[in-house]
């Protein structure tokens, strides 16, 4: 087995509290970090190769170098722990499981750029993580580690929880940032970035939870150390979440790289007896999914972009043969409609009429045109609105139409879904003759 | 009835408020704290929130009816949210649904007549991993995840739920 | 400065420029519903997306800034294509009920859909219910349904008025433009929300159902509700004014009018004097015009020209104020005591709403060289008290708080002409000879508001009934007793007017000057 880094100590008993975290070398890089200016911190960044591991993969060391050097400026650090892209459950063991990890890596991160607040931006829904982060800081500032002259080394950083309370589309960085300012979470336009104009209208870094926890590694051990656990531009170990129709679901660390058919194999526990692969989406639900000739490929942004889908959050989710790609696809229609925020057109009613007609499909009330209608309304919301949420409707609903065309023609020929119910499916609007 | 915090509430509120240069940005997890407190957030608590944050009560109300987890009518004392998303409908996650609708006897959406539950269906809610799962929002605020649940095991799990019903306030009570 | 090509035409214009105002620079239209002029740009409709060679997906003209050397095209295929499919994606939770739409036929959603969608609706589930016929305030109606979550009308009440009343409640394709509850949509300028509205979601309780807009003339005038006079399209049926409506003007009122001021065109069809009357009885203007003339001559004959009181109204077209300068001072003559009427100051803000409720004081100022002197509506009560008046001649009815002790003091003089576009209650009663005179709305003039911006008001329709201008009436008074007034056109008036007041000639508007943004 490789060397565990981010998930060193989920196996450790309350490792969530200081005094455990400090046995096991926690916070010990952090005169290391200190030592180091900002230049040399985005250097050894840009080294490990790390990308951002929200799902758009942003090189991180990159993004620090666009914020803001100028040190009188208020500058904050958003940690987006929105973790709700479906499939998707890795952040949260992180939180609850090794909160300072994540704390030590806000503090290092808040030295590199010169950050004085943080907010850790958490989906409400995840009281636990909330809990767990609430006790972490409070422990981590009576141990100096954060507050006024962390260290002795003049960094006057406040980190705060903040509890969301439910909408995914916070997930979006900023959307995210709307609602740590009390606002729906409506994403802005951009330009500007947050880096530029961010929350509370100041130069804003934000960053995945995932993303955070690697920075005391890549600090401790050397961006090269990290880039050497994984492929080419894609650097470090990774957090992967395996679901769906398999022997043994969970978070798993791997490196970079790393095919799908190993993860499925060798940490998931194969598929379940009497299942069959059918197919995976490799990211979330808003990847392309794919079909098992793509088990080997590996797991990179730009690997599985060759694959035809995207790396995503790289927690993957199998499906077997008893799953409706008709049916599945309406479901993440529902989700995508669901969470719309409705700011801008193409999204808000493409996502809902597109649930619509593929619902009607399924329930065996579609017509021929609606294959058609289907493939004309995406196109119609691809790339034409404010953020990625209406994309991320469409390419999965293109991916399901292209690779099981003939299901979804079936179920419009022979009027009837030909899988096994998941019981009833709500929400069933009957079309109207 | 004029609403007010309780001692311990005040205290978080002011907590929340210094974590901010302004008091807009503690509207969301002020929000949640008022809920917790006065079981669900009626125009009567988006105006107290108002109120005590100084905002103009158009953006509570904009704010309070984006977010799913605020309640604008109250709920049952237990409010079960079933997980229906990706990982939890391939795992059983409708089936579980079901049957908590056969077993409290109402749909989903609703609110049994004592408002002991009120049961609905939500979006992912990151436990993809122990599908099927569901989230408990008690009356007093707390939230609990059940996860790994075998539906075939529906009725222990809420006998597990019934027992600490007694323990909990009314939400149509609490103000 | 930036210069980049828009379809083809090469245009320059400032750092900053959106693309969609560059393109109007080079004669594009860009469609759009959520983007105004006057507000900020969220982008959220998608109507105005434009294509920029190099730039991978179709940008919003409303919010991109030109770039030198950009080359954009708003007409292109992939643009039409977008366009189309916003469109279809409005139309999909929209009721289409513009047969009974008070907003039909000036829709931006229906002339948008002519211009570029015009294909059937391929939408065959159930649509979103919304609240319909919803009662946002005391002046204006809501349709959820209809509405397309623009926020055009919430931006209006942030970024304008800064009240506030508006946002959405609820999120995606359920969101609803609401008020918190208890707190209504009753700002001073609510209805300004209906003329930003792009479709009809928000109606005026006053005009909706009243009449299809296409049986409507605009004329182009002003407001004579205070002395900011703002500028408005006065919307007409046969006529009788049915509404008003602000028109751009960013020397005076931008894109806006306070709600008083729009519902005071009520008052143009309401309790008008329609004839001449003598002694309370119906008269042609041949003998009225003789019979003011010979009881005037014979007050001042017998009392001289002092014991005239000659009451202006600031609310009368600086013509017709020049001919009644020429009036008293020739037909009445040397000593006439003058006095002004006008409604009371009342309530003020910081964006339109001025506290003089009169649209033409400073016209009134420039014609008669400053007004000192010139006692107001409660000085002439004094003098009718005091008995220092035999006769009483008065333009208009508006008289304010001194209304009463006026009435009251005009039953003891031997002569009241009232001159006047509105019966005045008891002042009709009251006078032995009454001169029905034309409102704004049904003559030519000129009116000069509080910041000395001089502006016209045209002809909407011909006088009701016997009504004349004012000028034209002094003239006829001022003929019959002998003295011609040299005018047969208002234009004469008004050069003679501008020579002697030096006051600055009514300048283009800047509508005319240049095409205003698109609103």
């Amino acid at each position: 087995m490789e060397e565990k880094y981010l998930s060193r100590h989920f196996g450790i008993d309350k490792a969530y509290n200081l005094d455990v975290y400090e046995q096991q070398g926690g916070y010990s890089t952090l005169p290391k970090a200190f030592a180091m200016d900002t230049d040399a911190i985005i250097a050894e960044m840009k080294k490990s190769n790390l990308r951002g591991r929200g799902g758009a993969g942003f090189p991180t060391g990159v993004k620090w170098g666009f914020m803001p050097r100028d040190s009188d400026v208020e500058k904050y650090l958003v940690v987006n722990a929105d973790e709700g892209e479906p499939g998707t459950f890795k952040d949260r063991m992180i939180m609850e499981l090794d909160p300072h990890r994540l704390i030590e890596g806000c503090v290092m991160t808040a030295w590199a750029l010169g950050l004085r607040t943080g907010y850790i931006f958490v989906r409400g829904e995840l009281q636990l993580a909330i809990r767990r982060l609430e006790v972490a800081i409070k422990q981590a500032y009576e141990k100096g580690y954060l507050g006024k002259n962390v260290l002795g080394k003049g960094l006057d950083f406040d980190l705060y929880v903040h509890s969301s309370a439910g909408a995914y589309i916070c997930g979006e960085e900023t959307g995210l940032i709307e609602g740590l300012e009390g606002k729906p979470g409506q994403p802005r336009m951009k330009p500007p970035f947050p880096a530029i104009v961010g929350v509370f209208n100041k130069p804003t870094l934000v960053n995945n939870v995932e993303t955070i926890a690697a920075v005391p590694f890549i600090l401790e051990h050397g961006g090269e150390h990290w880039a050497s656990m994984g492929i080419e531009r894609n650097g470090g170990p990774k957090l992967y979440g395996l679901s769906g129709h398999i022997n043994k679901p969970g978070v798993y660390e791997a490196p970079s790289g790393i095919t799908v058919r190993e993860l499925l194999e060798r940490f998931g526990g194969g598929m379940r007896e009497g299942s069959d692969l059918k197919a995976f989406i490799p990211g979330g639900s808003s990847c392309a999914v794919l079909l098992p000739e793509s088990l080997d490929a590996q797991m990179g942004f730009e690997t599985l972009r060759e694959a035809g889908s995207s790396m995503g959050t790289g927690c993957i989710t199998f499906m077997d043969q008893t799953t409706c790609m008709v049916r599945l696809s309406a479901r993440l229609a529902h989700f995508y409609h669901h969470e719309s925020c409705g700011q801008c057109t193409p999204c808000r009613e493409g996502t809902g009429w597109a649930y619509k007609v593929l619902n009607a499909i399924e329930a065996g009330q579609g017509t021929p045109d609606d294959l058609a209608l289907i493939q004309d309304m995406i196109t119609g919301i691809a790339g034409n609105t404010i953020c990625a949420h209406g994309d991320s409707l469409v390419i999965p609903v293109r991916s399901y139409i292209e690779k099981f065309g003939q299901e979804f023609e079936d179920h419009v020929q022979n009027k009837r879904c030909p899988f096994p119910r998941w019981r009833k499916m709500r929400n069933t609007q009957r079309m109207s003759a | 009835m004029a609403l007010e915090f309780s001692d311990k509430s005040e205290d978080k509120f002011n907590e929340i408020v210094a974590r901010y240069p302004d008091t807009h940005a503690a509207l969301l997890p002020v929000l949640l704290l008022a809920q917790s407190e006065f079981g669900w957030v009626s125009v009567e608590v988006m105006d107290y929130v108002a109120t005590r944050l100084n905002l103009n009560p158009a953006k509570v109300l904009s704010t309070a009816t984006f977010y799913t987890m605020y309640n604008k009518q109250p709920v049952g004392k237990c409010h079960i949210q079933v997980c229906t998303t990706l990982s939890c409908a391939l795992n059983r996650g409708y089936e579980l649904l079901e049957l908590f609708e056969d077993r409290l006897e109402i749909n989903v959406g609703e609110t049994t007549h004592d408002y002991g539950y009120t049961l609905s269906e939500v979006e992912c809610l990151a436990a993809c991993g122990t599908a099927p799962m569901f989230q408990v929002t008690w009356s007093d605020g707390e939230i609990e995840y059940f996860e790994d649940i075998d539906p075939d095991k529906i009725d222990g799990v809420l006998e597990k739920l019934n027992a600490r019903l007694s323990d909990l306030p009314d939400t149509r009570r609490m103000h | 400065m930036p210069v980049l090509t828009i379809n083809g035409t090469e245009v320059e214009v400032d750092r900053g420029t959106t693309l969609l105002k560059a393109a109007a620079v080079a004669g594009y239209e860009v469609p759009h519903f959520c983007y105004h002029p006057a507000l900020s740009s969220p982008a959220n409709c998608r109507m105005c997306l434009v294509e920029v060679e190099g730039a991978p997906k179709l940008m919003p003209g409303c919010y991109n800034q030109v770039n030198d050397g950009m080359i954009v095209h708003t007409e292109s295929d992939r643009v039409k294509r977008a366009r189309k499919a916003v469109l279809e994606f409005i139309l999909v939770n929209h009721p289409v009920d513009c047969p009974i739409c008070d907003k039909a036929g000036e829709c931006k959603l229906q002339d948008y859909y002519f211009a570029y969608d015009a294909q059937e609706s391929r939408m065959r589930a159930e649509k979103q219910h919304k609240v319909k016929v919803y009662p946002i305030g005391p002046r204006v109606v809501y349709d959820g349904e209809r509405c397309i979550l623009c926020t055009r009308c919430i931006r209006f009440c942030e970024e304008i008025t800064g009240t506030g009343e508006l946002t959405l409640a609820d999120r995606g394709d359920k969101a609803e433009v609401r008020t918190f509850p208890g707190q209504d949509l009753d700002n001073d300028y609510s209805l300004c929300t209906v003329d930003v509205c792009p479709v009809g979601a928000l109606t005026s309780r006053d005009f909706r159902f009243k009449r299809r807009v296409w049986l409507l003339t605009s004329t182009d005038s002003v407001c004579t509700g205070c002395e900011m006079g703002c500028n408005i399209h006065l919307d007409h049926f046969r006529n009788t004014t049915e509404r008003y409506r602000p028109r751009y003007n960013p020397a005076v009122n931008d894109y806006w009018m306070c709600d008083d001021g729009r519902l005071s065109y009520k008052a143009l069809n309401e309790g008008r004097l329609e004839h001449p009357m003598l002694n309370g009885a119906q008269a042609t203007w041949h003998t009225i015009a003789g019979a003011a003339a010979s009881k005037l001559a014979a007050v001042i004959e017998k009392n001289g020209a002092s014991s005239v009181g000659f009451v202006i109204s600031p609310q009368a077209t600086s013509e017709d104020l020049f001919l009644a300068k020429m009036f008293a001072e020739t037909a009445i003559g040397e000593g006439v005591r003058l006095f002004i009427n006008g409604n009371d100051p009342g309530s003020s803000d910081e964006l339109l709403i001025r506290a003089d409720k009169n649209p033409n004081r400073a016209g009134a100022r420039l014609v008669f060289g400053g007004l000192d002197g010139v006692g107001d509506a409660s000085a002439l009560a004094d003098a009718l008290e005091a008995g220092e008046l035999e006769a009483v001649y008065m333009m208009g009815t508006e008289l304010g708080a001194a209304r009463g002790r006026v009435e009251a003091g005009l039953d003891d003089v031997g002569l009241f002409v009232l001159q006047a576009a509105h019966q005045g209650g008891v002042l009709l009663d009251a006078a032995h000879v009454a001169l029905p005179a034309a409102t704004h709305a049904e003559k030519r003039g000129t009116f000069v508001n509080c910041d000395a911006v001089v502006q016209t008001v045209d002809q909407a329709y011909p006088p009701n009934a016997d009504a004349l201008p004012d000028w034209q009436i002094f003239m006829k008074v001022a003929g019959a007793m002998g003295h011609k007034l040299p005018f047969t056109f208002l234009r004469q008036i008004q050069d003679r007017m501008f020579e002697a007041s030096e006051a600055p000639e009514p300048e283009e508007t800047a509508t005319e000057e240049a095409p205003a943004p698109a609103e």
